[in-house]
């Protein structure tokens, strides 16, 4: 029988579908009864949705990296 | 299993022959979509000193050998690698070799089991089902960010790449020279530590 500290330590495997066809059972069977991990695993799934929509934080400028990268490329076919 | 990315979607192609053109806002918006995600690589392998820098490095390497691009990975993961390499170049050069392993931390200790193993204290419930609900307020959008910004580098990369970019497991760890089962704790480590940040303003709330 899994505990719940079993549970939190497998989420990630479970929700990345990885975990062996057998432990996945147990898992659910586990969900089933327990209302504490089953909050857990739907919160943790949620947590891994909501970073794919995370605006990514503006960097410090990167005007001059671009600026040199264009230079780059216009200087490219002068070199061959 | 092991999925290897590519063959180039059209719209890959399609960025490609603009980027190998020098088409300026192509380039731009290349960069700007991208930059982080090579900040985090490199800060996870030579450490945040020089992680800006080797990521502009390896921006000007890319774009030296565009011309050369073969296309037997997308575009991203090819960025992705010519970085790590630049990153372990720098590490050797500073003689600061950041180890990506797991390191034991605190993290085992937390969440809390009692001593048959049940949770300690009942999970609340979230005030938000769905991404868009919970990040709809600005400052748990801000405290998600922070507590990404703020994990340990080799957790912050792992976590970048597989749950933000959507990179394959397998290549990750081809890239970052991590075994499959150092990746899955580094992974599960960062969701954990996001999870717990969310949860604490949660129960704020």
């Amino acid at each position: 029988m899994l505990r719940c500290r079993d549970v939190e330590q497998q989420a990630s495997e479970y929700l990345d579908q990885e975990l062996a066809p057998l432990l996945q059972l147990r898992f659910r069977m586990h969900l089933l009864i327990c209302r504490n991990c089953r909050r857990y695993t739907q919160q943790l799934r949620l947590t891994v949705m909501s970073l794919k929509q995370l605006k990514p934080t503006s960097l410090s400028d990167m005007d001059d990296l671009v600026e040199k990268m264009r230079q780059q490329v216009s200087e490219e076919p002068t070199r061959r | 299993m092991e999925k290897i990315a590519g063959p180039a979607t059209t719209s890959e192609t399609r960025l490609l022959k603009q980027l190998q053109a020098g088409d300026s806002a192509a380039i731009e918006q290349w960069v700007r979509e991208h930059h982080l995600m090579l900040v985090r690589v490199a800060a996870a392998i030579v450490g945040d000193r020089y992680a800006e820098e080797v990521a502009q490095d390896a921006w000007i390497s890319a774009m030296a050998a565009l011309a050369n691009f073969e296309g037997r990975s997308t575009l991203k993961t090819w960025l992705v690698q010519i970085t790590a390499n630049a990153a372990r170049s720098r590490a050797r050069r500073e003689n600061r070799y950041v180890a990506l392993d797991v390191v034991d931390d605190q993290d085992s200790q937390s969440p809390i089991f009692d001593k048959r193993g049940h949770w300690q204290l009942d999970r609340i419930q979230w005030h938000a089902e769905t991404p868009e609900d919970l990040l709809n307020a600005q400052e748990m959008a801000e405290q998600l960010q922070q507590a990404l910004d703020t994990l340990p580098d080799n957790q912050r990369a792992v976590i970048t790449l597989i749950d933000i970019e959507g990179m394959d497991k397998t290549e990750v760890c081809n890239i970052l020279t991590l075994s499959a089962s150092n990746l899955r704790v580094l992974l599960h480590r960062a969701r954990s530590r996001l999870y717990q940040a969310i949860n604490d303003y949660q129960e704020s709330l």
